[in-house]
Formats: C-alpha cells, sequence, structure tokens
C-alpha cells in the first residue's frame, strides 16, 4: 500500500483530498494517521483479540460514517468519542479512504 | 479531488513493478554492517528495540524497502512495561508480556544487532558499540527509555534495587517484587514513593497500587498500602480515586507532596523512608521509583536540556541539537504526549515518516497524533486516556475539545468494558511492535 504513496510523490502528482478546498490532507499523511490506529485495532488494521475491531478493508463510506457519529456524539462507544473529536472531517474522509484499502 | 479506489489500485500496480529493487539479499549476512556494506539508499540505525525503536524499524522498512536499517537493542527478549503491573498483581505471567525481534527479522529485514551503544558520533555519523565496533548511519534513531536519577534522594543508589526494585523497567525487577509481595505477611505496609514529573507512564504508580491491592485484598486483607508521591496530584486521579474506594475501601493511603507526601531521604537496611515534615515510614515491601530523565546515551551525547530530556522538531523528532538524530519515546519532549508505550508507538511512525520523505527528497506533511492508554484497576476494572496532538511547523498542540479520560460515576459494565479493551490494546500495539513473538 505504500509503494502508491512513495511513487504517486516522486513522479509529482498532487495526490491529495479535498473535502471542502479548506484543509489538504495527503494521502501521505492520512497513511500516518491512519497506522497510527493500529495500536488499538491492530497491525495493518486487523486485531490480534477477538474481542477487538479489525477495521482493515471496511468500506471507506461505512468508516467514515461511523467516524462521524463518534465526532458526534449519535454513536456512544467507550474511547472514541473523545478521540474522534481531535480529526478535522477532512482528516476523516482522508483516513477512512486509506482504511479501507488495507487488505 | 477525491481518488477512486480503481486509481488506487493502478497506481499501486505501478509501484509493484518498479520499487521491488529490496535489500533482503544484503540483510542475509552477518550482523555487523558498516555503511559500505549497507547496498541500499540510506542506512538508519535504530538504538533501542521497545515501543518506539521497534516500530520505527519495522514502519522505515514497510515504507521503504530501498533503506537499510538496523537495530541496536542489547536484549534478545523484551519485556514490557506496560501490563508488567498485571505480573506484580499476580494474574499474568511474565511470558505473556515477553516478546522478540524475530519477525522484525524474517519480515522486515531489519538487522538487529543485541549490543549497547557507548558513543554517537554526530559528526562522522557513527555509533560506537560495547564489543569496539562501530556502525555508520545516514540517519541515526534514538528511543534508548529512560534513565534513573537515584542522587535526587538522599540515601539512595543503584546498588538497593535487588532489595528495593523500582520495577521501572520490566524485567527481573517485576519479578522480585511480586515475590516480595507473596512473602509480605497478612497486615503488612507495602509503601510505594511515586516520582515527580515528567516520568515514564503518569497512570502506572496508581495502576500499580490498584492492582496490589486487588492481590492483598484476596490473599492478605489486613495489609496497607501507602504511597508517598512527589505531585500533588495525578494522572486519572479522580477515575482511580472512585474505583479504589470502590473495590479497596480503606485499603490505600495517597499522601500528596504537601501534605507530607515527599520522600527526602531512604535508609535502605531498614526500609524506611523520610519525608520533608521529617516523618518516618517504615515498609515491609518497598517500592522506591526514582526521579526520572532521558536515557543515558541521550544525556552522554548532549542531547538533552538542563531538565535531563531531549528536545525535538516536532515535525520529525529531530533533535534540536543534532542533525539527522530523530530521539523518540520517553526520552523526547512531546508537548502534551505522555511518556508512554503508545506514544512511542506513534512517534515511531512520524518519524519513519519523516526520515524515508527526507532521505527521497519529498515533503513532510502536517499530522495528527493520538496516544492511547488504559489502566486496570482490577482485572476486571479499566479506565483509560486519549491525547490528540497536531504536530506542524507551530509545534506540538493538543487538539481542544478532544480527547481526555473515562467518565467518572460510569457503572460496572462500562469498566469491564474497558477493561477487555485494555487487552485488545495490549495484544494489538504487541502485534503492531514486534509482530507475534
Amino acid at each position: 500500500m505504500y509503494k502508491l504513496v512513495t511513487v504517486g510523490l516522486a513522479a509529482g502528482l498532487t495526490v491529495g483530498f479535498f473535502a471542502h478546498a479548506k484543509a489538504e490532507v495527503t494521502l501521505k499523511s492520512a497513511e500516518v494517521m491512519a497506522t497510527t490506529c493500529f495500536g488499538c485495532h491492530g497491525s495493518e488494521g486487523k486485531s490480534a483479540n477477538k474481542n477487538g475491531y479489525s477495521i482493515a478493508g471496511k468500506p471507506a463510506k461505512v468508516l467514515e460514517m461511523d467516524l462521524r457519529a463518534y465526532k458526534e456524539d449519535k454513536k456512544k462507544g467507550t474511547i472514541m468519542n473523545r478521540i474522534v473529536k481531535g480529526y478535522s472531517d477532512e482528516e476523516i474522509t482522508a483516513i477512512a479512504q486509506y482504511i479501507s484499502t488495507l487488505k | 479531488m477525491r481518488i477512486s479506489r480503481r486509481e488506487l489500485l493502478k497506481v499501486t500496480a505501478v509501484a509493484g513493478a518498479t520499487t521491488f529493487i529490496g535489500l533482503d539479499k544484503a540483510f542475509g549476512m552477518s550482523s555487523m554492517l558498516s555503511q559500505e556494506q549497507v547496498k541500499g539508499k540510506a542506512h538508519v540505525v535504530v538504538v533501542g528495540g521497545g515501543f518506539g525503536g521497534a516500530t520505527a524499524a519495522k514502519y522505515i522498512r514497510r515504507a521503504d524497502k530501498d533503506i537499510a536499517v538496523t537495530l541496536i537493542e542489547p536484549n534478545e527478549k523484551f519485556i514490557t512495561c506496560p501490563f508488567s503491573n498485571t505480573v506484580i498483581g499476580g494474574f499474568k505471567k511474565i511470558e505473556e508480556i515477553t516478546f522478540d525481534y524475530s519477525v522484525l527479522k524474517s519480515k522486515y529485514s531489519v538487522n538487529v544487532v543485541h549490543r549497547s551503544v557507548v558513543e554517537i558520533d554526530t559528526t562522522g555519523k557513527k555509533v560506537k558499540l560495547n564489543d569496539g565496533k562501530t556502525v555508520s548511519y545516514d540517519k541515526l534513531v534514538l528511543s534508548p527509555g529512560i534513565s534513573f536519577n537515584f542522587g535526587a534522594i538522599e540515601g539512595a543508589s543503584e546498588s538497593m534495587v535487588n532489595d528495593i526494585p523500582h520495577a521501572w523497567r520490566a524485567g527481573e525487577q517485576t519479578l522480585v517484587l511480586r515475590k516480595q509481595l507473596e512473602a509480605m505477611p497478612d497486615g503488612g505496609v507495602f509503601v510505594m514513593v511515586a516520582p515527580p514529573n515528567p516520568f515514564r507512564c503518569p497512570p502506572g504508580p496508581y495502576e500499580r497500587a490498584g492492582l496490589v491491592a486487588w492481590y492483598l485484598k484476596n490473599d492478605k486483607p489486613k495489609s496497607k498500602i501507602i504511597i508517598l508521591d512527589a505531585k500533588n496530584e495525578f494522572a486519572k486521579q479522580k477515575l482511580f480515586m472512585e474505583a479504589w474506594n470502590a473495590l479497596y475501601p480503606g485499603m490505600i493511603e495517597w499522601v500528596q507532596a504537601d501534605l507530607g507526601g515527599k520522600v527526602v531521604k531512604i535508609d535502605p537496611k531498614t526500609k524506611t523512608v523520610e519525608t520533608s515534615s521529617g516523618e518516618k515510614v517504615k515498609a515491609d515491601v518497598l517500592n522506591f521509583i526514582p526521579h526520572q530523565r532521558a536515557g543515558e546515551i541521550v544525556l552522554k551525547s548532549g542531547l538533552a536540556d538542563e531538565k535531563g530530556w531531549a528536545p525535538v522538531v516536532a515535525k520529525t523528532f529531530e533533535s534540536t541539537k543534532a542533525k539527522d538524530v530523530y530521539v523518540l519515546g520517553d526520552s523526547c519532549i512531546a508537548g502534551p504526549l505522555p511518556k508512554s508505550g503508545y506514544s512511542a508507538n506513534s512517534e515511531a511512525k512520524v518519524v519513519a515518516n519523516a526520515i524515508v520523505a527526507s532521505i527521497n527528497g519529498q515533503k513532510i506533511d502536517d499530522i495528527t497524533m493520538v496516544n492511547t492508554c488504559y489502566s486496570l484497576v482490577s482485572p476486571d476494572y479499566g479506565i483509560s486516556v486519549a491525547h490528540i496532538v497536531r504536530v506542524s511547523d507551530k509545534g506540538f498542540e493538543a487538539v481542544s475539545g478532544s480527547g481526555g479520560v473515562s467518565p467518572v460515576g460510569m457503572d460496572e459494565k462500562f469498566r469491564q468494558k474497558e477493561a477487555v479493551y485494555a487487552q485488545v490494546w495490549y495484544d494489538n500495539i504487541a502485534a503492531d511492535t514486534w509482530g507475534k513473538g
């Protein structure tokens, strides 16, 4: 997965997610941010513990909807509400997009 | 513009064809590599194989297989501080918190060298090992954890740790402390001396107190726990106190610094500590957690400030004192991010990205980072904290309105759920750091 980022940037392509043309979240920063979810959700998004929630390969729309629901407290978790409030909508979209590509 | 899934796949396919000129052959050889022997486009040396160092090594290789990575860690097995309080509490075995480097070696072709670094030459860009050999680097990552400042308290010294274990680096001392608790008579007093800020794992002493209480309540219910604290408040305080009152009423006494908690002197022979108000407290089991600072090699190499911690550039964790040297984990000053395993693991990913970008001449983006920490108060009672921190050219900034601790006043079910998630956290972060060991 990372390779696409390396090549994309090496080729000088502008790969970015623009949600409202406000804050650009590059593909690369989306990947780094998504990998910081692995501490709880498992390496490459696959939980090593059956009680955990594997996020790898879930549809981006589903992930994004879930994350936004936590952010707006429409869905109650234990810790996710507190965490997602730290991310912009643009970041949520980009992170969800990246996680959906994990196999 | 949004990248569609199909476009993503297309780019991946192209990438697959062009970047598989791996370095794996170079890694099949002997474990001691000089820069000349490394055929990749760059050689990164990582010092320390804990949550920070092991993760950095893995994620650099994950990102770019043309970058050679050597990980220097003295121990062949790593015993984690997170969850070591479950061993002290007696409901987990030390084997359950022990990992090795086999996955880093086999799956990520990290060159793992079990030595310690005794000297860093930041001008000549090489490190000297304890066997006299030197290893050259293009980029150096330092994640050596903490060191202890025994000199801060009169009477304290490193030589007392077999009798008075701090167990603030997990391993032999974790087991010593456990054995001492097992040998303590019912009605005994467990005294913990808690360190001043900043230190590794801010909620750690209080988690330990709770899990020791859990053991004592079941096995030695007449016993007592006294925490003498160099601070007037501590991490997750309301939550810990709520839990202690519910689970172990009357068993844990916490004494804050200004009300007689500040320890100034210790007599290791009699296991007696003296506070700033002149009061003497004698322990049956004494857990003295020393004042802390950055790892030895960071101090020795002049990479720390006058308080003993390493200042770094937020976006990259590059030392402000030496070029091409990156300090992460407990040793560095990472703004609002606490000194935790999760912080180190997150920081390692930011560092890996920064190093790979720098080697490849790419731009380094702003990142939002996360720390998540669970503490257990009993095997079935968990509490958590989260920090979300933005790293940019402006430095480290906590994102307002985010993060924080579990709510107080929640029911048993909520606490139970967080205890389950604590184990999920542990299994997943360990797998993310070392693979399945």
